[in-house]
């Protein structure tokens, strides 16, 4: 099929009024926990898998990919009015959106972050339609010696972007390789570190695991310092930026949108990396520096575009080659296997109603957003007066019913509870759930290539840097990989998954 | 963190440990012929030579006093709710969805939350029911019935 007719495709899926309900319902639930802080993305999305589970595949990747996006629109609002960002990718608009507000300029903040995040956010989605087939048809190419190589290079580099030390990411996506090992051997059907138990025979499941890790283990975070949320009772107007912010904004969006592209491409390069690249940009070529901190508007503008640029771009490894580039894009990589999909080249040529229409669906949900983020502000200010007191039963509740429903299983609510007690553990050691995760869900795809390549090698481990693409891959992964011990490391910067 | 750090590693070494003896155990094969063993060993090194990398840079480290906890911790409120999800998990089959999901809300609400009585009773029988609704009735996903689902 051509291009147009590929465009076609995805309208017409779009239009179906069951994916325009569930884009919708997507982008709203986004935009709802991006507000409230303590409920990020990636715990949300995991506690709606077993619902996708009920809906077709491309119906539910449309209400996964609105969430994610949705909540960067969303994760601002906190961020201008409370000085609290309600997900981690917003803290840096904290600056200077929270400054404007203080000087009574909360509207043009506001409304300059959803404007900005409407540009970046189509221009990527736009950049996912013209480079991801293209990267694809590369892919095609690649045998399991690339593929391994890939898949070492995307778990060096979300370790080496991430903000805590190396050698515990790289340690955590380890033990994620191994706990996604556990079951059935893929090759040889026998059973592996099951213990007796019947109900590990099919491996621990992803939903129970990613819950636990990421639902409960928030929760308790949260429940520790007993978040109180503070509220906001000033009135936002004026939300239409006058033409002074709209000149003094449009190149930190335009730069904005590409840095957030670009960064978005690379494994490892969430959000936040993206949004405090475009700040320092920002400031760096400012006339005025001085005033960034102090309520300048390019403060907000550059980094809120960058933030839903990449968010728009994180899709293309993920559909193309089959790489998830941080923790949540490593839940809607499990969401698209709960499904019975392998995200990876064929995806484009096997499911184009399902790439095509869940690109339309990112244009749909774009101007969906910027509807409910302007005009509806006052709603979404309502929802900052909910207590956490209130919200954490409910998530709970929803990490327990989301562990139960997909396979009705009570031991799954056991493992839940024990990567719950893991994940709360890992944040107070220091360690990030983002690495564990993927490595968990790339585990039988690294393990096949791993082993296919040792078979065509003859047992020789050169095959890994005698092919040429696969050489480049493994070089770039080792440079990563010693480059901390250099002093060399990104010393502020992290994945864009909200871990508490 | 050098404390922490040394714990966290010392923990990943014996986790690394134990996967290499766990794998030893089943069919390791050769490189050629990779039995189920093969991969679990790998993973069970690498995580080895991670967790002394691990020991290695928190041996650099500054003693620095960290407190495992955060300042007025809810440390009753964290462990009551790891009780009542395993409480959960242990009726849910027993009790049916729907009595359990109450006690559980009441007690979340209650004892970790702080809410009053008359609230917890009120969230509890709401998101219980409504719940139900929408898993058994609108998209028939089977729920563990009990006493109360029966009068329905």
């Amino acid at each position: 099929m051509d291009f147009w007719s590929n465009i076609a495709l995805g309208f017409s899926v779009v239009s179906e009024p069951m994916n325009f309900l569930l884009c919708f319902v997507g982008v709203l639930l986004g935009t709802l926990i991006g507000v409230l802080p303590g409920l990020g993305p990636g715990p949300t999305i995991s506690l709606l898998l077993p619902l996708t589970y009920y809906l077709n595949p491309v119906s539910s990747i449309i209400m996964v990919a609105g969430i994610y996006y949705g909540a960067k629109y969303g994760g601002s609002t906190t961020s201008i009015l409370l000085n609290i960002p309600g997900e981690v990718d917003s803290v840096v608009t904290c600056l200077d959106g929270y400054q404007m507000a203080l000087q009574g300029r909360a509207g043009p903040a506001l409304g300059i972050s959803a404007f900005g995040s409407f540009i970046a956010g189509t221009f990527a989605t736009l950049g996912l339609m013209l480079v991801g087939p293209a990267l694809a048809k590369f892919a095609l190419r690649f045998g399991p010696p690339e593929i391994f190589s890939l898949m070492v290079l995307a778990l060096t580099l979300i370790t080496f972007m991430s903000s805590g030390s190396q050698a515990k990411g790289l340690a955590m996506a380890t033990l994620g390789l191994f706990l996604g090992s556990v079951g059935l051997d893929i090759f040889s059907n026998v059973d592996r570190f099951v213990f007796g138990y019947n109900f590990l025979f099919e491996g621990l499941g992803i939903v129970p695991v990613i819950v636990g890790l990421f639902g409960v283990g928030e929760v308790l975070t949260n429940l520790e310092v007993r978040l109180k949320t503070e509220v906001y009772q000033k009135r936002v107007s004026h939300l239409l930026p006058s033409l002074k912010d709209w000149k003094d904004s449009a190149w930190p969006i335009i730069r904005g949108t590409l840095i957030g592209f670009f960064v978005g491409i690379i494994p490892g390069g969430g959000g936040i990396a993206s949004t405090f690249a475009s700040y320092t940009i920002e400031k760096r070529l400012s006339k005025h520096p001085e005033k960034f901190g102090t309520g300048a508007i390019e403060g907000v503008a550059g980094p809120e575009a960058a933030n839903n640029a990449c968010s728009g771009a994180n899709f293309i490894p993920l559909m193309t080659l089959g790489v998830p580039t941080n923790g949540i894009m490593a839940i809607i990589f499990a969401s698209l296997l709960i499904n019975g999909l392998q995200p990876g080249p064929m995806l484009i040529q096997e499911q184009p109603a399902l790439f095509w229409g869940v690109i339309m669906s990112m244009y749909l949900g774009n101007v969906m957003l910027i509807i409910l983020n302007l005009p509806l502000i006052g709603i979404w200010v309502r929802f900052l007066t909910i207590p956490y007191a209130v919200l954490a039963p409910l998530i709970l509740f929803f990490c327990l019913l989301g562990a139960y429903t997909l396979k009705n299983s009570v031991p799954d609510l056991i493992i839940m509870l024990i990567f719950g007690i893991f994940g709360f553990l890992m944040r107070k050691f220091r360690y990030e759930g983002a690495p564990l995760i993927m490595g968990f869900v790339i585990s039988e795809l690294v393990e096949g290539a791993f082993i296919r390549s040792l078979l065509m090698s003859s047992g020789s481990f050169a095959i890994f840097f005698t092919r040429p693409i696969s050489c480049v891959l493994m070089i770039v992964a080792l440079i990563l990989f010693i480059l901390p011990f250099f002093g060399k490391k990104p010393s502020r910067l992290g994945s864009s998954d909200k871990e508490g | 963190m050098r404390k922490y750090d040394i714990l966290s590693g010392l923990f990943l070494l014996a986790v690394s440990v134990a996967i290499c003896v766990g794998s030893l155990q089943l069919r390791v094969g050769t490189l050629t012929a990779a039995g189920s063993g093969f991969f679990p060993l790998v993973t069970g090194l690498v995580l080895g030579v991670f967790s002394i990398l691990i020991l290695m840079q928190a041996q650099k480290e500054r003693k620095e006093p960290i407190r495992f906890w955060a300042p007025e911790a809810n440390k009753k409120g964290i462990a009551l709710t790891f009780l009542f999800i395993f409480l959960y998990a242990l009726l849910l089959e027993r009790v049916g969805f729907i009595g359990t999901t109450i006690l559980f809300f009441l007690l979340v609400s209650r004892f970790v939350c702080g809410h009053r009585w008359t609230t917890a009773v009120f969230f509890a029988m709401v998101t219980s029911f409504a719940t139900y609704f929408v898993f058994s009735v609108l998209i028939h996903a089977p729920l563990p019935p009990g006493i109360v689902e029966r009068l329905f």
